[in-house]
């Protein structure tokens, strides 16, 4: 495996701040972050749902949710550790609720830490009315 | 009256067990090191020599610094229940530190295993990729 194809859901502000660390970090595997409703990711991974996180192997595996945060986690050096660890049989119910918890309420974790999406930020600048410049 | 002879015969089982439990470690801890280094036997045994130094270090300081006593040795008694709550000191901080080392060879172990496995949880499904 040399590549994972990260879809997240770039209308959440919590979610593009957590693409942009995963950005920042070194990795074991090289991470392509995909806003889900792209153009280029509808047409790429037809058949994956929109609104939830995915990863995508470049050898086809699939994983969803939860376990897509932990397989992004695994791909990171400093975190494989703890990839292995959320995923252990004791502290996987806890991680899969607490990932549902933020996941389920990710627009309300991401105004209420003041956290702007891309489309967001998009419209606010799309509304900016830029004054003409002055004419002699 | 015994108070030096019970310093020497402290300092000479102190220091003798020290050196038989670094040894013992230097040994066999170093069979774990390979494995977590995938083979590179050099490397494995830089960070076994490190360890135990960092080992030797602690435990000698401790044995030194735990010499002296205000306790008294006027009587063969008195002497060999002081060598013997000292040496009983000295022993569990040598196991002590002994465990640690085998926690720090298994978790160097550990971690170099892990880089080498797959994901650790299995995929939600498989799709075609172009």
């Amino acid at each position: 495996m040399k590549t994972l194809y990260v879809l997240y859901d770039s209308r959440c502000g919590l979610c593009t701040e957590v693409r942009d660390w995963l950005r920042q970090q070194p990795a074991h595997v090289e991470l392509s972050l995909l806003a889900s409703n792209s153009e280029y990711a509808r047409r790429t991974f037809p058949n994956l749902p929109s609104e939830e996180l995915a990863v995508v192997s470049d050898d086809g595996r699939v994983w969803l949710g939860d376990n897509a945060f932990i397989v992004c986690l695994w791909a990171l050096r400093e975190y494989r550790h703890w990839a292995r660890r959320l995923a252990s049989p004791i502290v996987r119910p806890m991680a899969r609720q607490a990932f549902e918890a933020v996941s389920n309420n990710r627009k309300g974790v991401s105004s209420l830490l003041g956290l702007k999406s891309e489309v967001e930020l998009k419209k606010r600048l799309s509304e900016v009315t830029i004054p003409a410049c002055p004419t002699k | 009256m015994y108070i030096v002879e019970s310093y020497l015969v402290y300092l000479v089982i102190s220091l003798v067990v020290t050196v038989l439990v670094a040894r013992t470690l230097h040994k066999n801890g170093r069979v774990f090191l390979v494995d977590a280094f995938r083979g590179n036997a050099e490397l494995a045994g830089s960070v076994n020599h490190l360890l135990v130094v960092g080992f030797y270090l602690i435990n000698v300081g401790y044995v030194t610094q735990a010499l002296t006593t205000d306790r008294t040795a006027d009587s063969p008694r008195t002497a060999i229940e002081l060598v013997s709550s000292k040496l009983g000191t000295i022993l569990l901080v040598l196991g002590v530190m002994h465990f640690f080392n085998l926690y720090v060879f298994n978790r160097l172990r550990r971690r170099g295993l892990e880089s080498l496995d797959g994901p650790p949880v299995p995929p939600d499904a498989r799709i075609a990729v172009q």
